[in-house]
């Protein structure tokens, strides 16, 4: 039997809630919920999770079983172009990894390097636009979070110099 | 009272206040630009500066600050799809889709005049109705904010435009994400995980961040259409064409005056009152409207009411400050140290005992608004040249301002981390078409809503009578249901033969 595209959409992500729902329970059943004068830390977040639990649980039925016959499905996006899901992942692969390195190489270094893969690869720009923006965005940044509010940035392995 | 405020004038408008002020409007709008660094930390750092200044000119600067960083946040907000503080997350679903349509100096426009003329009112209403106001905010104990939070809660429903049971899973899921670091009531750990950048829990400007401006730069990233649809957009010409006209004031007056009601009142109210007033107003406007599809695609008046709370919350949440003590949020808290360090302890007493400080304070707030007025509008033509920046230079700044701004937060490159990660989070709740605007007003409610629901059962030996034999927590808790009620209603009323 074939779920229209609307409904795979909530049939998938519901179960992921409901996923989700349960880790909070269990999590939840593992702190004190109730002691002598109250509720605990555990009382709430359980609370919460039961929520999710029937509410995501809902809308898989709701999504699957319960939905009417004959419902009209989603016609597919015209127009959309192409998609470049390689992009998606290379920018949230690169912030993830200045996170990871920038404490230990330094705010200069891991910024340059942020900006420049970003600009040259990811975007594509010519040399001149990659060098223009990553040298300016530094220098400003550096010069209005370091000097003017006074927020102190990584030096990472430049520390102590 | 005229006396009083004449000689508020007489102090706030001296050469050094008008200074003071300027330069705090001036840091605080800039502040609130920068996503992460929030007038709270800038607050904080200047703290120390009342030392050297006089204590009239410090607060009056500090405030300056706080309320140019609303203002800031609006413009990141309506340009950047990254809100800068909670109250402009509202901003973020009406004014980046304007923004989107060309419109962005409208938006900007109206969420300018909106929060003079609010603040403008609100001062007024601070000082005619401080002292009987804030014996009301005394009435309020933990079952009365079990209660108002709630009543903040049910407005979910109305903060998406799809399906209200994913709108409902997101709000449940904010919750959850507020309960991560420590238990309000028993400080235990939770869902840290052993991490210690998780204990205090995951910062709102983080959250923000990821779930809006980081999710946005991927969703562009993803379609070359949905870019080229957005390099097109121009801003027009002269600021007569970018700023609103007849038509937009007309649909925006309404929206603004109930905004600035709604957001003052619920300023009084210490703890999430500013916040749940934008997104009061909001759904407020939405259950008004004449044609709600239009809300999600660019509405003006949800941009006019939100902006418009948000800035006459700002006057409300000064008076448990200045006539109780009673800090309303952080910057108030940090305000009222600036006082103690002085030996003035902010209470029922400072308008008798220092009425030039009270009054000062106050019409410098009016003057903060008229400066704000002046710098921003003729600024927004700048500001609006943002958006014709090519998307493909532009997202790798707004990554790179965002990551640092994550890192400023706590000085821990942790958080940019987390902000990545709720950025993928927030690419594919849109996705599979969930709104990330429940989940952020639910996240900021959350822990104040499981406090009060601990202390209150705490007080009544577990006994959840107690939110129902008080009589302020049991008109709250009867606006709540009727507000979870009313979609339910309106459609059953539909489907009667006779509508």
């Amino acid at each position: 039997m074939r779920i229209p595209i609307l409904h795979r959409k909530d049939f998938s992500s519901g179960l992921a809630l409901l996923l989700v729902g349960l880790f909070l329970a269990f999590q939840s059943i593992r702190l004190p919920l109730w002691g002598a004068s109250g509720p605990e830390a555990g009382f709430y977040p359980l609370l919460l999770g039961v929520i999710i639990i029937s509410l995501s649980f809902f809308l898989v039925l709701k999504s699957s079983i319960l939905s009417r016959p004959g419902m009209v499905e989603k016609p597919v996006e015209q127009g959309m172009g192409q998609i470049h899901l390689h992009k998606v992942f290379a920018y949230l692969i690169l912030v993830l990894l200045y996170g990871i390195l920038v404490e230990k190489v330094g705010f200069v270094l891991t910024s340059a390097l942020l900006l420049f893969l970003i600009l040259k690869f990811v975007e594509r720009q010519g040399w001149r636009a990659t060098l223009a923006v990553g040298v300016a965005s530094i220098v400003i940044s550096y010069t209005l979070f370091v000097y003017f509010l006074q927020v102190p940035l990584p030096r990472g392995f430049l520390q102590g110099w | 009272m005229l006396e009083n405020l004449l000689m508020g004038f007489q102090v706030s408008l001296s050469l050094q206040n008008i200074f003071f002020c300027f330069v705090g409007c001036v840091l605080g709008t800039i502040i609130g630009v920068l996503p992460g660094l929030g007038p709270t930390a800038t607050i904080a750092m200047l703290l120390t500066l009342t030392y050297k200044l006089n204590l009239t000119s410090a607060i009056i600067m500090l405030s300056g600050i706080y309320y140019g960083a609303q203002y800031g946040g609006t413009i990141t907000s309506v340009l950047l799809k990254i809100p800068g503080e909670a109250s402009t997350v509202v901003t973020v679903i009406e004014g980046y889709q304007m923004a989107l349509k060309g419109q962005a100096g409208k938006a900007l426009g109206i969420a300018a005049f909106g929060s003079f003329i609010a603040g403008t009112f609100g001062t007024i209403g601070l000082s005619l109705l401080a002292p009987p106001l804030s014996n009301f905010a005394l009435m309020f104990g933990p079952p009365e904010y079990t209660a108002l939070m709630l009543v903040g809660l049910t407005l979910v429903i109305y903060l998406g435009s799809g399906s209200t049971l994913k709108a409902i899973l997101m709000g449940a899921l904010g919750l959850s994400l507020g309960t991560i670091g420590m238990d309000p009531v028993t400080a235990i750990e939770r869902f840290t995980f052993g991490s210690q950048s998780l204990v205090e829990g995951i910062d709102l400007a983080i959250l923000a961040m990821g779930l809006f401006g980081i999710s946005e730069i991927l969703l562009m990233a993803e379609s070359e259409a949905a870019r080229s649809a957005r390099d097109v957009i121009r801003s027009a010409g002269s600021l007569k064409d970018l700023l609103p006209d007849r038509r937009d004031w007309k649909m925006s007056l309404q929206p603004i005056t109930r905004g600035t009601v709604l957001g003052f009142f619920l300023g009084i109210i210490p703890g999430g009152g500013a916040v749940i007033g934008s997104f009061a107003s909001y759904a407020l406007e939405k259950k008004l409207s004449r044609n709600p599809e239009k809300f999600g695609q660019g509405a003006i008046e949800g941009v006019a009411g939100p902006e418009s709370a948000n800035n006459s919350a700002v006057s409300g949440a000064f008076i448990p400050l200045l006539t109780l003590g009673i800090p309303a949020n952080v910057v108030m808290a940090l305000l009222m140290g600036a006082f103690m360090l002085h030996g003035i302890t902010p209470g029922p007493f400072i308008i008798k005992e220092h009425p030039q400080l009270f009054w000062g304070v106050i019409t410098s707030m009016y003057i903060g608004n008229i400066i704000l007025l002046i710098l921003n509008v003729p600024l927004i033509q700048v500001f609006v040249k943002i958006i014709e920046v090519p998307y493909a230079i532009l997202s790798p700044l707004i990554i790179f301002i965002c990551v640092i701004g994550a890192y400023s937060i706590n000085n821990n490159a942790v958080s940019i981390v987390i902000m990545a990660l709720f950025g993928g989070v927030g690419y594919l709740m849109k996705k599979f078409d969930y709104e990330p605007a429940p989940l952020m007003l639910a996240f900021v409610l959350g822990p104040l809503f499981e406090k009060s629901i601990c202390q209150s059962l705490i007080g009544s030996q577990g006994s959840p009578l107690i939110f129902v034999t008080r009589p302020i927590s049991l008109l709250l808790l009867s606006v709540a249901l009727l507000i979870m009620l009313l979609p339910l209603f309106t459609k059953a009323l539909k489907r009667l033969p006779f509508a």
